[in-house]
């Protein structure tokens, strides 16, 4: 009997063993509630190129000071702002960084008479950001200015190099008094200047082109993302988003809480996402990190961009980048949106998005000579420029024009900054293979004009006789080398003091990629062409 | 071989093994029962953490975690409009009554019957009205009722919705949580937690359609408004929210 009990038990207790075991294993299915959470967002795919935030990062443009008076500016994308920032400066340390008030140079004075270069920033960088680009060590103070313009110049008495950190904050500069750069750098650098157009500066510190200079009128074809696959890319699940237009015809997308609003028959999406604001606070430049992290993951990049600099205000919510193509920034207007992203964010936090949805193909449909307007025309023309007083800027850009059949046409101009920090177009290049304004002094250089291509002879440019005498400012457009600071052929220097023995200085051979080696490799392969290369060593071989 | 020995052996050891699972399956029902039914508590650690961040709580935490969907509706806002006059005033105080306030100005302002007194969201001289949807306000959606000095109602602002369609449900995450996950990251020392409420809130844009999600907006003493998506968690504010509103009908 008692056994029997026993056997009993023993069962009962294996069985509900064998039970609690299964309970605990699969933990009472249907009691929890699913939580989602931001592990679900699945991406599903990426979009675009990817970039860091050390290519998105240079200098708007270089100025050279060749003494005498004599300036010449190097936009980026050039052979040569490749040579000079990603393939000597950037190899640079600055130490010692020594505050004083700017008065303590007459920087007129240095300007004239000193050879040197200026990097600048319009509206200056965050020291911090500028870290991407060169080795600086700095105290504190220095370390949370913001820097406007670099300028780097030997001085004219004694064989001595200087360089001055200009702060954004009026009258304040930053020498660094421990810069590993000798006066052969910086006659290296100065060297270039020799094979480019010269510019003179008006009163109020616009370099404006001697001569006109070439640039070229590009036809891209391009392609678009459709907006389905912006939206798979921003929302979490896509099975909850809704669709509808609004009452301009736009697309919009929402879930409830993110917006997608695609307009510009499907060009150009602005992105929504309301967020709060946590109580800690993030330093400004992680906005722009975290912007570059966002745009990788949604959309990418489609070109070479640069991260356009503001006021410190702005700079606490807005974060800009603009696309460069070729050397040149592109312009828009109010009625086509193109060539820029824009995000609003919330200490780190993307809350808006602006960006177009055109990826240009990588090869251009065409190319077209055209001549931006220097000396006297560009300089009476501002003058007439009825708001001449706010100008701040003037700067060759491109602007961009929709054409049918998905093709966007890139016109080159001059467009003028203003105070209020509008930009205005100001003049468009003149068509023609000839410069308009062939009155150069001298006829020293040769001419190449062994157009190889005719796809642009039909432009017909403006009334001008004496073909190819204009080729002191640049080579034959056939070349295609730099579209816009012209190269001319590699001539004797003549105006080295001293000579210099080696060609080229010694670099560190891995910084120069961070910035200048990507954005070279994104730019269309047509703009790096083969006589570029061939000329590289020509040039140092010149120097030597 | 002694059978019954074994037996015994083998008795107190199941009965051992059974009490450590019956334990375990006891804590672990016990956790999710607090989780789930009784959302209305706080953890302990959270309620140490408000201490240190000053942070009180003055408003009920509901309970419960029901299923609930996103709406879509077409919206007839006179916001852009100037009020419209009530053409027989009524006394303010009838706002605490809603059959009284519905019979005065039923006849006057459409659909008020569906609209609710928001105390919370009152400002200087108006009094906001939610619609509501299955007894549950849409935040986005006001009527707001404007009162002078002398305490008659004189004139309205009224948003309409119609078509009203639902989506899939989905259960929302608890009230406690969603205070949990607000004072972790977002709300500053010393802030007062003053309502919490579960509604409907969405982005506006500038269309006739619209769609709202399940939202529990969390507002605080200082009239601060946190909305918190009711199914993903994501915490978006009030000012932010009506900056991008009005941006994008500008843009």
């Amino acid at each position: 009997m008692m056994e029997k009990a026993k056997t009993a038990t023993l069962i009962v207790l294996v069985v509900l063993s064998l039970l609690q075991s299964y309970l605990l294993a699969y933990s009472m299915p249907g009691l929890g509630a699913t939580v989602r959470s931001d592990q679900d967002y699945v991406n599903a795919e990426p979009l675009g190129k990817t970039t860091s935030v050390e290519s998105v990062i240079f200098p708007e443009e270089l100025i050279l000071h060749m003494g005498e008076d004599k300036h010449t500016v190097i936009y980026p994308g050039t052979q040569f702002y490749e040579m000079i920032l990603n393939q000597r400066i950037v190899g640079r340390e600055f130490k010692g960084f020594q505050r004083s008030s700017a008065s303590i140079l007459n920087w007129d004075e240095v300007r004239k008479d000193s050879i040197g270069i200026e990097l600048r920033f319009t509206d200056g960088i965050s020291v911090e950001l500028l870290q991407k680009l060169l080795k600086m060590e700095g105290d504190i103070l220095f370390l949370r200015d913001k820097i406007d313009k670099i300028w780097i110049f030997k001085t004219t008495d004694t064989e001595e190099i200087r360089t001055f950190f200009f702060s954004s904050e009026e009258h304040v500069v930053y020498e660094s008094v421990r810069a590993d750069l000798t006066v052969r750098d910086v006659q290296d650098y100065v060297g270039f200047g020799t094979y480019l157009p010269q510019y003179r500066m008006t009163a109020d510190g616009l370099y404006i082109p001697v001569e006109p200079i070439m640039a070229t009128e590009l036809i891209y074809p391009y392609e678009t993302y459709s907006p389905e696959q912006m939206q798979r890319s921003l929302f979490f699940d896509s099975s909850t988003t809704r669709s509808f237009e609004d009452r301009s015809g736009s697309q919009i997308f929402t879930d409830g809480k993110r917006g997608l609003k695609v307009e510009q028959d499907g060009m150009w999406i602005n992105y929504t996402n309301p967020a709060a604001t946590t109580s800690s606070n993030t330093p400004l430049s992680e906005n722009v990190y975290a912007s570059v992290d966002f745009i990788n993951q949604h959309g990418g990049w489609d070109g070479t961009h640069r991260l356009i600099s503001s006021t410190p205000e702005q700079e606490k919510k807005y974060v800009t980048f603009r696309q460069y193509i070729d050397q040149y920034p592109v312009i828009d207007s109010f009625a086509f949106r193109y060539g820029h992203i824009r995000l609003t964010l919330q200490q780190g936090v993307v809350t808006e998005y602006g960006r177009s949805l055109i990826t240009l193909s990588s090869q251009t449909e065409s190319r077209k000579p055209r001549w931006l307007q220097g000396g006297t025309r560009l300089e009476e023309t501002l003058e007439r420029y009825p708001r001449r007083g706010e100008v701040t800027a003037l700067f060759p850009a491109l602007k961009a024009v929709l054409l049918e059949e998905n093709r966007l046409q890139f016109i080159p101009v001059w467009v003028v900054r203003l105070t209020d920090g509008a930009e205005v177009i100001l003049l468009e290049a003149i068509e023609g293979e000839q410069p308009p304004e062939p009155h150069t002094e001298d006829g020293a250089a040769n001419t190449n004009s062994d157009h190889d291509q005719t796809e642009h002879a039909e432009g017909a440019g403006e009334p001008q006789g004496q073909a190819g005498t204009g080729a002191g400012q640049g080579t034959s457009p056939s070349k295609g080398a730099g579209t816009g600071s012209a190269v001319l052929p590699p001539k004797e220097p003549g105006n080295h003091e001293e000579p210099v023995d080696t060609g080229e200085p010694e670099l560190p051979p891995d910084d120069s990629d961070g910035g200048g080696g990507e954005e070279l490799a994104e730019l269309p392969e047509e703009n790096v062409p083969d006589a570029e290369e061939q000329e590289t060593p020509e040039l140092s071989r010149a120097k030597s | 071989m002694d059978w019954s020995r074994a037996k015994t052996v083998l008795i107190i050891s199941f009965l051992m093994l059974n009490i450590l699972l019956g334990y375990q399956l006891w804590v672990d029902i016990s956790e999710q029962l607090n989780a789930n039914v009784n959302s209305a508590e706080l953890p302990a650690d959270k309620v140490q953490l408000m201490g240190q961040k000053r942070i009180s709580l003055a408003a009920n935490l509901p309970a419960g975690t029901p299923k609930l969907s996103d709406l879509t509706y077409l919206l007839r806002s006179d916001k852009r409009s100037s009020p419209k006059k009530l053409e027989k005033p009524v006394d303010s105080a009838l706002i605490f009554d809603k059959a009284a306030l519905v019979k005065a100005l039923g006849g006057q302002i459409p659909d008020i019957e569906n609209y609710e007194y928001d105390l919370h969201s009152d400002r200087d001289g108006v009094f906001v009205m939610h619609r509501m949807v299955d007894g549950r306000p849409m935040f986005n959606v006001k009527l707001e009722l404007q009162y002078t000095s002398n305490r008659k109602i004189t004139s309205f602002q009224q948003d309409r919705v119609e078509e009203i369609s639902h989506g899939e449900e989905k259960q929302v995450i608890g009230s406690a949580k969603v205070v949990v996950s607000l004072i972790e990251t977002y709300l500053d020392e010393g802030s007062v937690i003053a309502d919490i409420q579960l509604g409907y809130h969405g982005q506006i844009f500038d269309s006739e359609k619209q769609v709202s999600a399940p939202t529990w907006r969390v507002m605080l003493g200082d009239g601060k408004v946190y909305y918190v998506h009711a199914i993903s968690g994501e915490v978006a504010t009030e000012g932010a929210d009506e900056e991008s509103g009005s941006e994008s009908p500008a843009a």
